[in-house]
């Protein structure tokens, strides 16, 4: 670092934590005597702007905060919020007409009963969807029970790699009130097609549920909470029907995520507010189709991930009559892969609904076996302890020895992949917005990198043995791209211009992946592979 | 070891302030009740500091900072999940200060009164001494353009990173530590000619 990168990186010196700079920014004072004296200056300013005295607030003040808070009345809050919200809306009305109403007299008559939002501009499509579904998503934790049915159609593929690898996510939940990640794995084979049904009672007011996913009104998995209890029936080995009864812990509460994994708006979120930013996705609109139920739709694309393998695009079709999501169609290879049905919100009274999962059937054996359906439980576990990953782990595992000083949060997530893709563990490192977020990346299956070693070049070997690779930028940065956002929910951040991939050989034979956030140096990078240690035996 | 690396360096001064608040401010408005009690947790500590400092006033302060976060537990059932929740809470805060500040003009109200503060940390100082603190602080910032003068508010009085800096102005970090630098620069530069004169 010279003076000049000194002067400008300044405030670093001065941030709540230390930076990635203030190692080389404290090498640098020490050699040089001017910029010392700089930083003694600025020290001696902010000093002088430091209060004496700090301000906390009550011993009592969260207490105070919390009891209140149980005490709200939400319900209250919101009909005013809404209710403010009509009469502004009223208002803004009333002004707009005023303004529109000279805008006309001097312009064009014509357009004074324009609609505010064009249905046929994708951009105004999105936005009349999002309001769309906020307002069902309003209707949903309303009071009464909800009843939800997502289809979920496995169509007839032709590819038959293609077709035996699909699959469906789903939430159950823990005693604890954590969610659990769950799959019922669909391989249709080629020339198969079958519908599998979620379905889900919700009670907004008690927190009771129930979650069903079944074929042919036959359970595959249910699970419930009726006040007390949680209930958990599944496909099993011998399909015996078990019933599996376990105490809530005590102030279980329901997670909203349960209800929201089913609710269109958190799949319309993720690809529209979330990810088409950052992929860089092209949305256009296509035309419009009527529905086997005969529900006319407006048509959506939005593109797959660029620079994959395997071309994707996904069909949003959206109901004409009220804006609502009505299907998402995945395309792969051009052939349509897995359509999901979304139903319009309903109120249930209360009657007959299986709290205690009474009178559901499991599936049969020989049906399930004849549509590949299965079972896999507990797929994804987040924040999982190293004792942890060395148990649930097929090849020998590394971990951090320290967190580097900027790291603000280190957690380790589990997914079992299915098939021959085994098992993977990410292990995220959180620094702050921007900062040099870390992810690496264990799975048996990067053993595939062996044979891609000389598409590599080697640059360095670690004190612990582990040989350090680069590859091509371009490359480097789309994996990188991928492996941060698949940690976004730890690091909480988009991925940064300045991110890196590198591939990691371990002197067990195993390979991993390390990412960046930001541009290391390469005494940075080499001090990070030094801090990793094996944790298998 | 940067802070060993600070203090094995004879001619570096240590860096000011390192205690303040939590760095893992949540992204989201909070779904769950525990995601609301975090959000608490996190975020009351700099919200009633940042209120004291409109209202110059620790009982005031806690009732603009606890009817925000209220407000924040209602707003969470409509905007639960969606990012934003920092930025918009200091918005509450300064707006609520500020509606009670023009309502009950309590700047010349508050200097009148002397009494003393069970919580201000630091030994022997009492509330009126906290804001005398303060407005001795403001005056140095006083001809400071605004946006300068609030980075380093928030940066020195209120104890906040950079990076929480930007999600509560909604700036890059690049232009907080790009108004920190020159606001220090030009107080510095003042600072020196003021030495000077004396």
């Amino acid at each position: 670092m010279d003076c000049k990168e000194f002067k400008k990186y300044l405030p670093e010196m001065f941030d709540l934590r230390p930076g990635p700079l203030r190692n080389e920014m404290i090498e640098h004072m020490e050699a040089c005597a001017q910029c010392s004296r700089i930083y003694e200056n600025w020290h001696d300013t902010v000093q002088r702007l430091t209060p004496s005295t700090r301000i906390s607030p009550s011993k009592d003040f969260k207490e105070r905060i919390m009891h209140q808070s149980k005490n709200h009345d939400l319900a209250k809050d919101i009909q005013a919020c809404s209710s403010f919200r009509r009469w502004q809306k009223a208002l803004f009305a009333a002004a707009a007409v005023v303004l529109l109403a000279l805008t006309v007299s001097l312009f064009s008559p014509s357009s004074l009963f324009r609609e505010k939002l064009d249905p046929n501009n994708p951009q105004q499509l999105i936005t009349l969807v999002s309001q769309a579904l906020a307002a069902q998503q309003e209707l949903i934790y309303s009071a009464g029970i909800t009843h939800l049915v997502v289809k979920h159609v496995i169509p007839d593929m032709t590819n038959e790699q293609m077709a035996v690898a699909r699959w469906k996510p789903f939430v159950s939940v823990r005693p604890d009130g954590e969610l659990q990640h769950n799959r019922v794995m669909t391989r249709a084979k080629p020339g198969e097609s079958y519908t599998v049904r979620e379905e889900l009672f919700y009670d907004s007011h008690s927190g009771r549920f129930v979650k069903i996913i079944s074929y042919e009104e036959r359970v595959i998995y249910a699970c419930s909470y009726d006040g007390a209890r949680l209930l958990s029936l599944g496909m099993n080995e011998d399909h015996s029907h078990r019933v599996v009864t376990i105490p809530a812990d005590p102030g279980f509460e329901t997670p909203v995520a349960l209800v929201n994994s089913m609710a269109a708006h958190t799949t319309w979120d993720s690809l529209f507010n979330k990810q088409s930013d950052q992929i860089g996705r092209k949305i256009t609109t296509i035309g419009e189709q009527i529905l086997s139920d005969g529900e006319p739709v407006r048509v959506i694309k939005l593109d797959g991930i660029t620079k994959v393998p395997v071309d994707t695009y996904v069909l949003m079709k959206i109901r004409k009559s009220d804006n609502t999501l009505a299907e998402r169609e995945l395309f792969v290879q051009g052939e349509s892969s897995s359509i999901t049905r979304y139903p319009k919100v309903e109120k249930k009274t209360g009657e007959n609904i299986p709290w205690n999962l009474e009178g559901l059937s499991l599936i049969g054996h020989e049906a399930a076996g004849n549509n590949g359906i299965s079972l896999d439980l507990d797929v994804i576990r987040s924040n999982i302890s190293d004792d942890e990953m060395v148990s649930l782990s097929d090849i020998p595992v590394y971990g951090f020895s320290s967190s580097p000083s900027w790291c603000l949060k280190k957690s380790t997530t589990f997914l079992c992949g299915f098939g021959s893709l085994g098992v993977s563990f990410q292990t995220a490192l959180r620094a702050t917005p921007g900062g040099s977020h870390i992810v690496l990346s264990q799975a048996k299956r990067n053993s595939i990198y062996s044979r891609m070693k000389k598409q590599f070049e080697l640059i360095h070997t670690a004190s612990n043995g582990i040989k350090i690779y680069s590859m091509n930028l371009e490359q480097s940065k789309w994996l990188a791209k991928i492996m941060l956002s698949a940690s976004f929910a730890v690091l909480n951040d988009k991925p940064g211009p300045d991110r890196m991939s590198y591939r990691l050989e371990t002197p067990q034979g195993t390979w991993c992946s390390l990412t960046t956030n930001t541009t290391l140096t390469d005494m940075e990078l080499f001090a990070l592979v030094d801090k990793l240690v094996i944790l298998s035996n | 070891m940067v802070e060993n690396k600070l203090r094995a360096a004879v001619s570096v001064k240590p860096v000011p302030v390192i205690s303040g608040s939590r760095e893992d401010w949540p992204e989201c408005w909070p779904v769950t009740p525990a995601e609301y009690e975090q959000l608490v947790d996190c975020m009351m500590q700099p919200l009633v500091r940042y209120a004291f400092r409109r209202l110059l006033s620790i009982h005031e302060a806690e009732d603009v900072v606890q009817d925000v976060l209220l407000k924040a537990f209602a707003l969470g059932a409509r905007r639960g999940g969606k990012p934003g929740v920092v930025s918009y809470l200091y918005k509450m805060a300064a707006n609520a200060c500020t509606d009670l500040y023009r309502r009950e003009k309590m700047k010349s109200d508050k200097l009148s009164q002397g009494g003393s503060f069970r919580v201000i940390e630091g030994s022997g100082k009492t509330e009126h001494e906290a804001f005398a603190e303060l407005e001795r602080i403001e005056k140095l910032l006083v001809d400071l353009p605004g946006k300068q003068a609030e980075v380093i508010r928030l940066r020195i009085i209120d104890e906040l990173s950079f990076s929480q800096i930007s999600r509560i102005l909604k700036v890059k970090q690049a232009t907080v530590k790009s108004r920190f630098h020159y606001g220090i620069e030009r107080l510095r530069k003042f600072i020196s000619a003021q030495q000077e004169v004396e």
